[in-house]
């Protein structure tokens, strides 16, 4: 009977939870010495050859390449002699068996670790520690007959928890809700408590008879109210006028939260109103506070000199009848050629997916009565100059009174927030999702620059672009930033 | 009014009312300890009346057939003097007995107050554990029955405030039969209160002796939108109301603490930390109740899990009034339990 070892998953570092097979260094039958590399893994940070601990002959591969293994999982079985298959699948299992009770963290409070499901499947999928925590707690015998309160009982079935392995310390013995969290607590397990729902009842019974004084009874019938969804707290506990303001204004922000019409109150003597969100502006609320708490945001910042695009604006204007470009416009337009050259930032990325488009749609902020809103310019690339500024111009107004199209709302792969109106010098934007970056313009104002080694007054704006790291590297961005602005700094570029 | 929908542990037994299922207990309890005796009026059939033993037993009927058969020795019928009653038991029990003592009507407690909280309830106290005086003390409660002030009230408050008594509350008659035996061979003065309106009521019951653990409260219903705690009659209100709120899509708790002393105020309290709604129904008068005394549990331990102040719905504080309509608007209705549950859920 040959002698048995293993090579298994190592942890490189506190984080690395498991690893991926890249490439074998060894094949079954080989024979091997203490030191020998074994197989390449890549974890979430970095690339590193597996070396074997015992010399030994190679008697089973336990995963295959591009097979995820969690830290300890069995990578190779060594024998110091043959092996028989069965003896390899025992000494598998046996090895499932023992590495359970490590995993539960405190086994303290479980009656019954798992093995049996692990150890029937002994082959490739080695233990698994520190994998599906709740599993060491929804091991076991049938615990129907174990005492327990029925609260408690309820919870566990919701939460797959055996309560065979919870320790009961309540009345009589039996398991209390309390017993049930200190074990989840134990063996880190989060139990989820059942949810108490909201109501809003509006009552239907008779309220004829209730004693309300005229006014609120008048009141009540002209506002659809209910009198017994009212309190009593007018004299002689009659209710009052309002008590039926009070029970209105409740019913209709509980069932109707979005429409409910603003409301007057004073706070220290000054005037107070307040109004639940609009359907565009929760619109708006949502995708800023998805996009600000998902997307690891990074920023690049750098200031443009815009003296020579300003002398071409002046230029051009002085000559068109028709339009008058903007520095938005040309703006749009260097951006344009920028992400021509830098495919990584003309993209989207839902999460999932990351597509680089050939086709740049800019997206614009632009502030309405009902809150910002990104219309996108399509294309931008292909169009002239004046067209540019003919079309954002349309999209602006359009966009002010609420007549975009849906595609004209959700195709953009970049984004611009421009406040240079209203003088700011620099700020941060929020990303446009699923764009990957937004830039956020400041105003072109007079500051000092040098040039030629000389001060001179130039023109100039800040931008700061902000990334999704999760697809767009410091260097990405920064070359992008580096090529915008040498494209506004030195317009003519924008013609090659 | 039927029972059918209270949760029995084997829906297969035979189906039997709570004054079958306590006279039941009584009888196999008797023949299965020879110190288990029963005192009070008439429950042998009254001694010295003519005809049949069998005609009688107490005047609701439930210790009929115990006198013809354990004999007038271990059936005794006593003068009218609770006092006399209480008193005798409590001393039989100190000596080895495990007397049974019925009162007609809970009402005339008064009379043997004495006996009952100042001497059963304290003689293990008092003796450093030396005494035990395990009696029961079964009397029929509540209101319902067109009897007026002086035979309708529910008075479990008193009892369960005095520390030394048990008290029980059973709310079908497989509680009755089981708690009934729990009481009986508890070595503690234990006070059984039967709710007249109940007696008739059925539902399955083994014919074998079995024993109900007592502070250990039943889930009638089990839902996680509001906790209803009820006890004695007002159990089958609550569940009708459940039932019909269920068919809304409201699904409630219903927990009745069968025992208001000692109280599952666990059992309580982990509900209410899931629904944050309570309502107590209690047929009592509200002053220092039992119903005030768990909203209070309630508030003081899971304050912070309440979504809606507490609801009592309770007798008023006034004596139980014989005309009719006004007997019935005293009694918590289920119309008023429902309103109490809408009430919470909506917190106007």
């Amino acid at each position: 009977m040959a002698n048995l070892t293993c090579v298994v998953m190592p942890k490189w570092g506190m984080e690395m939870t498991e690893g991926e097979l890249a490439e074998w260094h060894v094949a079954v039958g080989e024979a091997i010495n203490a030191g020998s590399d074994i197989v390449d893994v890549e974890t979430a940070k970095i690339v590193n050859t597996v070396t074997s601990n015992d010399a030994g002959t190679v008697v089973r591969l336990c995963a295959a390449v591009g097979d995820i293994l969690p830290v300890g999982g069995v990578l190779v079985v060594l024998a110091d002699g043959d092996a028989s298959e069965d003896e390899i699948d025992a000494f598998l299992a046996s090895r499932a068996g023992s590495a359970a009770p490590d995993a539960a963290a405190d086994p303290e409070p479980v009656a019954n670790t798992p093995s049996s499901a692990e150890t029937s499947a002994p082959s490739v999928t080695p233990p698994a520690p520190s994998q599906s925590p709740a599993s060491s707690l929804s091991a076991g015998p049938d615990d129907s007959q174990v005492a327990a309160s029925p609260v408690a009982r309820r919870v566990a079935a919701a939460n797959d928890i055996n309560l065979n392995n919870v320790v009961g310390t309540g009345r009589h013995g039996r398991i209390s809700l309390e017993d049930l969290r200190e074990a989840a607590a134990r063996a880190s397990v989060m139990i989820a408590m059942p949810q108490a729902r909201e109501f809003a009842l509006a009552s239907s019974a008779d309220d004829s008879a209730l004693n309300a004084t005229p006014v609120a009874r008048r009141l009540a019938a002209s506002l659809g109210v209910n009198l017994n969804d009212c309190r009593q707290t007018g004299r002689h506990g009659r209710i009052s006028k309002a008590d039926v303001e009070v029970a209105a204004a409740r019913l209709n922000l509980l069932s109707a939260p979005s429409t409910g019409s603003p409301a007057s109150r004073a706070v220290g003597g000054a005037p107070v109103t307040s109004q639940g969100l609009t359907g565009a502006r929760r619109a708006i609320a949502g995708a800023v506070s998805k996009a600000k708490q998902e997307v690891p945001h990074f920023r690049v910042n750098v200031d443009v000199d815009m003296s020579a695009a300003m002398s071409l604006r002046k230029q051009l204007n002085n000559r068109l009848m028709d339009v008058k470009i903007s520095l938005n416009d040309i703006l749009l337009k260097a951006c344009a050629a920028a992400l021509a050259d830098n495919p990584r930032i003309n993209a989207r990325f839902d999460g999932e997916t990351l597509e680089h488009h050939t086709q740049v749609n800019i997206a614009s902020a632009v502030a309405t009565d009902n809150g910002v809103l990104m219309p996108v310019l399509q294309n931008v690339g292909t169009m002239g100059w004046a067209d540019v500024s003919i079309a954002m111009r349309d999209l602006a107004t359009r966009a002010k009174t609420g007549h975009l199209s849906a595609d004209e709302m959700t195709t953009a792969t970049f984004s611009v927030s421009n406040l240079g109106m209203f003088g700011i010098d620099s700020f941060d934007a929020i990303i446009n999702q699923p764009a990957v970056t937004i830039l956020a313009v400041g105003a072109a104002q007079e500051r000092p620059v040098v040039r030629g080694g000389q001060l001179v007054i130039g023109s100039v704006m800040s931008l700061s672009l902000a990334s999704d790291h999760r697809v767009v590297d410091g260097a990405d961005a920064a070359r992008f930033m580096a090529d915008l602005r040498a494209l506004l700094e030195e317009p003519a570029l924008m013609l090659v | 009014m039927s029972n059918a929908g209270i949760s029995t542990e084997n829906q297969n037994h035979p189906i039997k009312t709570v004054r079958e299922a306590i006279n039941e207990a009584l009888h196999q309890e008797m023949e299965r300890d020879p110190t288990v005796i029963i005192l009070g009026e008439e429950v042998a059939g009254g001694a010295g009346c003519k005809g049949s033993d069998e005609a009688y037993g107490g005047v609701f009927g439930l210790t009929k057939g115990l006198g013809p058969r354990f004999g007038r020795g271990r059936v005794i019928d006593t003068p009218i003097t609770e006092s006399a009653i209480i008193g005798a038991a409590a001393g039989a029990a100190n000596t080895g007995l495990r007397p049974v003592a019925e009162l007609m009507f809970v009402d005339f407690i008064g009379v043997c107050f004495d006996q009952i909280f100042n001497q059963a309830a304290k003689f293990r106290y008092m003796f450093g554990g030396k005494a035990t005086t395990p009696m029961v003390i079964r009397a029929t409660a509540g209101a319902g029955l067109r009897a007026a002030a002086q035979h309708s009230s529910m008075l479990h408050p008193v009892l369960t405030h005095m520390p030394g008594l048990k008290v029980v509350m059973p709310s079908n008659a497989y509680d009755a039969k089981g708690l009934l035996i729990q009481a009986i061979r508890d070595n503690d003065p234990v006070c059984f209160l039967e709710h007249k309106l109940l007696y008739e009521t059925s539902c399955p019951v083994p014919d074998e002796l079995y024993t109900i653990p007592f502070g250990e409260a039943a889930f009638c219903r089990e839902g996680s939108d509001c906790t209803i705690v009820a006890m004695g009659a007002m159990v089958p209100r609550a569940i009708s109301v459940a039932d019909k709120l269920a068919a809304e899509g409201i699904h409630c708790d219903v927990i009745d603490p069968r025992t208001t002393s000692p109280l599952d105020s666990e059992a309580i309290l982990e509900s209410v930390e899931v629904t944050g709604r309570l309502v107590v129904v209690d047929e009592a008068n509200p002053r220092c109740s039992v119903a005030a005394d768990i909203s209070s549990i309630v508030a003081e331990h899971a304050f912070s899990a309440l979504r809606a102040p507490i609801k009592c719905v309770t007798a008023p504080h006034t004596p139980v009034p014989f005309a009719p309509n006004l007997e019935d608007a005293y009694m918590p209705s289920e119309a008023r339990i429902e309103q109490a549950v809408r009430d919470v859920l909506g917190a106007r």
